[in-house]
């Protein structure tokens, strides 16, 4: 069973998870903030996470002498409907006979109904969308935290084994390549390096647990 | 144990190849193959023409010359009496084509539905391609039937051959094969040869059946009455 | 772009952090929590809708799955269908799911039009394409220009009269121009001109006894595909049927009879019939009544006295006897139109045998042709003399469908518009060569195809501005390149589409449009089975694309703009009129829009308090659900002495006609027989009033185009929008005689050793006004002498499947449309794309 420290943990886990989905939408007003308490969090969790943020924020600035900066590599990477150029979508960068033969994305939807989550009628994206699977890992924690359930902390795992953390790193890749802003670059990093860190909490976490159930 | 098999009447198909269409939908058969097909011929001369259509599916023989070709047990009979294929054994040898003597079994050659595979568009920035649709909807076509998969490959991959199951994921159900839900004319009747109350067995005992290639002593369970 | 959107979003900082809401709700911006959302992803659902790939208008059902449509089957509530669909209604997920698509608005920056010319569009938002279209209308109405604007209308839900109608008249334009007379008008044009009805019959074919079809293949093609293919079998056991058609078309293939006409005499074939009917004595005494002495005196050659027959239901058949039909014998109609005088008495013989359980079944193969008009009656006026009309077993009108009609916009209409919407319409109804006499009205009905004339000369004003939706006159119309050409010509063309039709590529902006099927919301109304219906068209699955409805959304998105723009009144007009009935709400956008209207239209079906025919639901909800309404069954011989016609008979003296045609003379300050002539008809007189001979009219002389050609249509057509599905092309040889992947010239065998051309060969065919490439097939399931072709390929846009190269603009075949002169059953204003209208000749590449 969670004690509190852990359950401080988690918390900010979920925090983070869910400020990384926030800032995975088209940037608006409000980036600023999610920025802001994002490096409150990380500093506890993630090694020179906040140099990442300080990167980020600095590059941000620039949006108030053109307000299309970001938006412009946004749609670039991660929208276009012209030619995406690092493409936030998990199906594309799991194997080909695994889409052929198991299909990826109804995979995902399947652990999210298995969660008791559906894809919320007015979300317009796909299903495996980057932001959508961190927000998934957000909620997990959420209910984690709610129930202390600790199935809750396995799905995590099955889900980065399966999904997010499977494809993070192609994606990265693929943003380091092609991106023109600090921001995305360094948050793509960010993520990367947090899913890394954060399945080897999962998995020390879990086997801790099990060993003291046991 | 049912011994299943199809009446397919001739007198009430109309040649309007839903079969073969629908077939495509539910098991996800790729452009070019015919898990369920047809055949059609035009003979006499004007204005004495007849044209003929005969739809055709594997026959489900119970003497199954491709069983017996199998070298790796791949290609089996399961305890309703339908010949079915096991894609993890399959080698890809096609000795099962070689011994099908009706021409229902096909072989992957390439990567599947290359069509939802390509990036191609037809408007650059206006329409998109096939695998951009692909990835939006979901799944690896877009129209996609999952529930292929509870008993077979749900699209089967490259180097190995696929064939008609008598939709035996529908049938483990108590549904019908899709050939025989989606014929609009009625003119598909699936059954159990063994029982002797079944409509097949009033059917074909009613009005005489023909099978194809009976000659070869292959018992094909796939019988046609009447006449198109 | 992914915006945050969801409402009540609470804004994060620092001091709450998300984890606040841990001891609350979940903060959740792509995800609902739904605790039963594994069986939803389990189970799929089968949702109600409706399918229009042909105009049968099926109530359909569409399997969804975790928001994927999967599979389609007929709404199991629909008592016209019974729950069955035909193959294309399968084929609609390749639509939908097309990657051809156009997925967002687009506008041209090449601002050269051509069939050669590539239009390089670049995508664009909504709102710079809707005000593109804004700025020229305002333009226009600074002007006063008003009327040089259309709206061209193809297929089309009863949402229609939002755009069709309210938007094109309180802008300030007559300009509706519809696409029916490219369908089948001139069918109606039989029927109404006999019993008064100027509609699509319905057929009783549980209780027939003979089925008699003229140029229909129901097997295949309209209008009511899906109850055919589920009854066929049962009506071959019971009934004969006789097809009379120049290929042996799927129908044909499963018929006692095969009448293989010379395309367009169809005509003398029904008029000899006829005349064995009245010889053999086999007419209907009950319907048409009888000689008062009950001694038949109808003998070839013979002229009969009129007092001496005593008429019942029916006007003028003596009068039809004596001046037409006396000498129109098998041995006449045997030469004129190549079927034997033996089988013309047979299948006469057999079908008034059977009577009165029989079905003179008319299609446009034997009306749309340029003297289509008389052969139209002639088919018709069958049912009439064996009594078989609004009879069991034979051919019936239709039940009421209740509905509201869109609601009176008089009061919108200002100063501008008013003037504007005065002119008459630029299709050319109602000239002296183009009576148009739909309900009997001189320029009453639509003459479609006359359009691009009308652009191209200027004739009867200038066209500045166009938008069409659900259209592709350039790829539909006969005389296609006349489209192409005024299209170039037109200023500004707005296309509302789903794909990059041919049409498209003379657009100036691009607007992507939501699948009639699974993506909008409408109702459309139509019969079968005895039962009148209404079916919804419903979203079943979210749109992948940013698309918009066309009759609803789209206009809204234009109203607001021009109300931006300083010409409020259609707006006001939809959002003040168009109140949720249930609610009583405004809407305040395009979907809450689309949905208050269809609301408000379907009301009388849905309301409990409203509708009291038919089938019953507990309210909006319920009728959604259930997604068709079904009439009651409709009841026989009720129209008996009160069909629409002036005399409240049956006609076949037409009184009617003669009205209708008197009328349209006086409007042109000339006589009847002026008015024949000018329509390309040969006879004078009474002659005119009655359904008679006239020889089939063809483009091309014989010496220089030896072969006759007619076109047909494919059990796989969607109305040639299914080209691009790839299980219409691997599936294409269940149309008799033709091959997958291809697009083939049927030619008989014997007509094939004279050319010297052998199946699979590359051929061209040539009219005077076209021509087109394709391979030939040489076959015996059609006429030597006739060569005969199915529309539907041929497409040189439309998609990467459906064009043999999209990119080099290269068509898979070619459309028959390009070959076919544009040519016309005027009475009807109906294009005559039948009936052999041209002769061809045939080369090698």
């Amino acid at each position: 069973m969670a004690n509190n420290n852990s359950t401080k943990v988690i918390e900010q886990r979920a925090d983070i998870y869910k400020l990384l989905s926030l800032l995975f939408y088209q940037p608006n007003h409000e980036t600023a903030g999610y920025l802001k308490d994002l490096k409150e969090l990380i500093s506890d969790y993630m090694y020179s996470g906040i140099d990442f943020i300080d990167k980020m924020e600095k590059d941000l600035e620039k949006t108030s002498a053109n307000a299309n900066y970001l938006l412009v590599d946004y749609a670039r990477l991660f929208v276009g409907p012209f030619n995406v150029l690092a493409a936030p979508y998990g199906s594309l960068y799991l194997d080909n006979e695994r889409t052929v033969m198991g299909d990826s994305t109804i995979d995902a939807c399947r652990q999210y109904a298995e969660a008791g989550l559906e894809i919320d009628v007015s979300f317009k994206e796909a299903p495996d969308h980057i932001a959508v699977e961190l927000e998934f890992l957000y909620y997990l924690n959420y209910r984690y935290l709610e129930t202390n359930e600790l199935m809750y902390l396995v799905k995590q795992g099955d889900f980065l084994h399966g999904h997010l953390g499977f494809w993070i790193d192609h994606f990265t890749k693929a943003v380091l390549k092609n991106s023109n802003t600090d921001f995305y670059v360094n948050l793509t990093v960010i993520t990367q390096n947090f899913i890394k860190e954060d399945m080897q909490f999962l998995k020390e976490f879990a086997d801790n647990n099990f060993s003291v159930e046991l | 144990m049912p011994n299943y098999a199809m009446v397919i009447d001739l007198h009430k198909c109309t040649g309007c190849g839903a079969c073969a269409i629908t077939c495509k939908n539910e098991n996800n058969v790729q452009e070019g193959f015919f898990w369920s097909n047809y055949v059609h011929k035009t003979t006499g001369e004007f204005p004495n023409v007849r044209f003929e259509f005969m739809p055709t599916l594997c026959n489900h023989c119970e003497d199954a010359p491709c069983v017996k070709a199998c070298p790796v047990g791949a290609m089996y009979k399961d305890k309703n009496g339908i010949t079915l294929h096991d894609p993890e054994k399959c080698i890809g040898c096609k000795s099962c084509m070689i011994a099908d003597p009706y021409g229902v079994i096909y072989f992957n050659k390439e990567r599947p539905h290359k069509f939802w595979n390509s990036s191609e568009n037809a408007i650059h920035n206006g329409t998109s391609s096939g695998k951009e649709v692909a990835d939006k909807a979901g799944a690896p076509i877009p129209y996609y039937n999952p529930e292929r998969e509870k008993t077979y490959a749900g699209i089967r991959p490259q180097g190995i051959v696929e064939k008609c199951t008598f939709c035996d994921h529908r049938v483990k159900d108590g549904e019908k094969p899709y050939c025989v839900e989606s014929c609009p004319a009625g003119a598909r009747i699936f059954g159990d040869l063994d029982d002797p109350h079944s409509e097949i067995i009033y059917l074909i005992s009613k009005h005489g059946a023909k099978q194809l290639k009976a000659e070869l002593g292959t018992k094909p369970k796939v019988f046609y009455i009447r006449s198109y | 772009m992914m915006k945050i959107s969801r409402r009540g979003f609470i804004k994060l900082s620092v001091a709450t952090g998300v984890a606040a809401g841990i001891k609350g709700k979940p903060i959740l911006t792509a995800f609902a929590e739904n605790s039963n959302a594994v069986n939803k992803l389990a189970q799929g659902k089968w949702k109600s809708t409706t399918c229009q790939g042909c105009t049968t208008w099926c109530p359909v059902q569409v399997y969804v799955v975790n928001g994927r449509a999967i599979k389609v089957r007929g709404n199991p509530n629909s008592k016209a269908m019974e729950g069955k669909v035909c193959p294309r209604a399968h084929m609609s997920l390749q639509q939908v799911y097309d990657p051809d698509r156009i997925k967002v608005p687009m506008k041209r920056t090449n601002p050269k039009k051509g069939r050669n010319e590539d239009p390089q569009f670049v995508p664009i938002t909504w709102d710079e394409a809707v005000d593109t279209i804004a700025e020229k209308m305002m333009e226009l109405r600074k002007n006063q220009e008003t009327h040089k604007y259309v709206t061209f209308r193809g297929r089309y839900t009863y949402m229609r009269d939002i755009i069709y109608d309210a938007f094109t008249k309180i802008y300030g334009s007559p300009n509706g121009i519809s696409h029916s007379a490219i369908c089948a008008e001139a069918e109606k044009f039989g029927a109404y001109f006999t019993e008064g009805f100027w509609d699509y019959r319905d057929y009783d074919l549980l209780n027939t006894r003979y089925v008699l079809l003229w140029g229909a293949d129901p097997l295949a093609s309209n209008r009511q595909v899906p109850r055919v293919l589920n009854v066929w079998g049962d009506v071959l056991d019971r009934a004969k049927v006789a097809v009379i058609d120049p290929r042996l078309s799927a129908t044909a293939s499963k018929a006692d009879e095969w009448l293989p006409v010379v395309p367009g005499e169809d005509g003398a074939l029904a008029l000899a019939m006829a005349h064995v009917i009245l010889v053999e004595g086999l007419w209907s005494r009950e319907f048409v009544g009888d000689f008062i002495d009950v001694i038949n005196k109808f003998s070839p050659g013979v002229s009969v006295q009129e007092d001496t027959f005593q008429e019942k239901y029916t006007y003028g058949v003596v009068k039809w006897w004596n001046m037409e039909l006396m000498n129109r014998t098998p041995e006449w109609a045997q030469d004129i139109t190549g079927v034997p005088a033996e089988q013309i008495r047979r299948v006469a013989v057999d079908f008034a045998s059977n009577a009165p359980n029989v079905i003179s079944w008319l299609a446009p193969g034997s009306a749309m042709q340029v003297r289509g008009a008389y052969s139209a009656m002639a088919c018709h006026a069958l049912n009439g003399l064996v009594g078989s009309v609004d009879n069991k077993g034979g051919t019936l009108q239709g039940m009421k469908v209740p509905a509201n009609s869109i609601p009176k916009y008089d009061a919108y209409v200002d100063e501008i518009a008013a003037k504007g919407k005065k002119y008459p319409k630029m299709d050319q109804r109602g000239y002296k060569e183009f009576p148009a006499l739909n309900l009997g009205v001189s320029g009453g009905g639509v003459v479609t195809n006359r359009a691009a004339d009308s652009i191209l000369n200027e004739d009867p004003y200038e066209i500045k501005m166009a938008i069409g939706y659900w259209n592709n006159f350039t790829f539909s119309c006969t005389g296609a390149s006349r489209w192409e050409k005024a299209l170039e010509k037109l200023p500004f063309f707005a296309h509302i589409t789903t794909h990059p039709a041919e049409m498209t590529k003379f657009a100036d902006i691009v607007l992507p449009a939501a699948h009639h099927k699974y993506e909008r919301w409408g109702y459309v109304k139509s019969k079968a089975n005895r039962y009148a219906y209404a079916t919804m068209n419903q979203r079943v699955i979210e749109p992948l694309w940013d698309v918009r409805m066309d009759e609803t959304e789209i206009p809204w998105l234009i109203a607001e703009k021009l109300a931006q723009k300083g010409y409020p009144n259609l707006f006001n007009y939809y959002q003040n009129e168009f109140q949720d009935p249930e609610t009583g709400k405004k809407p305040t956008n395009g979907m809450e829009f689309t949905l208050s209207a269809l609301k408000m239209f379907t009301q009388p079906i849905w309301d409990p308090a409203l509708n009291n025919k038919g089938d019953k639901f507990q309210g909006w909800q319920d009728f959604q659900e259930k997604g068709v309404w079904n009439s009651d069954p409709y009841p026989f011989k009720e129209k008996w002495g009160n069909f629409g016609t002036e005399t409240k008979m049956f006609e076949f003296y037409s009184e009617t006609l003669k009205h209708a045609l008197e009328k349209h003379a006086e409007k042109h300050t000339t006589d009847v027989d002026d008015i024949m002539k000018t329509c390309k008809f040969t006879v004078t007189g009474e002659h005119s009033f009655i359904p008679h001979y006239e020889p089939a009219f063809r483009w091309g002389e014989e010496n220089e185009y030896p072969f006759i050609f007619f076109e047909h249509r494919s059990r796989l057509n969607r109305e040639a929008r299914s080209a691009n599905c790839s299980w219409y092309q691997d599936c294409k040889d269940v149309d008799p005689g033709d091959e997958k992947w291809d697009d083939v010239a049927k030619i008989n065998p014997v007509d094939g050793v004279k050319l010297g051309i052998k199946t699979g060969d590359k051929i061209k065919l040539i009219s005077p006004t076209g021509q087109i490439e394709c391979t030939a097939k040489l076959w015996q399931g059609v006429r030597p002498g006739t060569i005969g072709k199915c529309y539907g390929q041929g497409h040189w846009a439309y998609g990467r499947i459906a064009a043999k190269d999209f990119q080099k603009m290269l068509p898979r075949g070619g459309n028959n449309n390009e070959l076919l002169p544009a040519d016309y059953d005027r009475f009807s204003g109906s294009t005559a794309r039948h009936g052999g209208v041209t002769r061809i000749k045939v080369e090698r590449v």
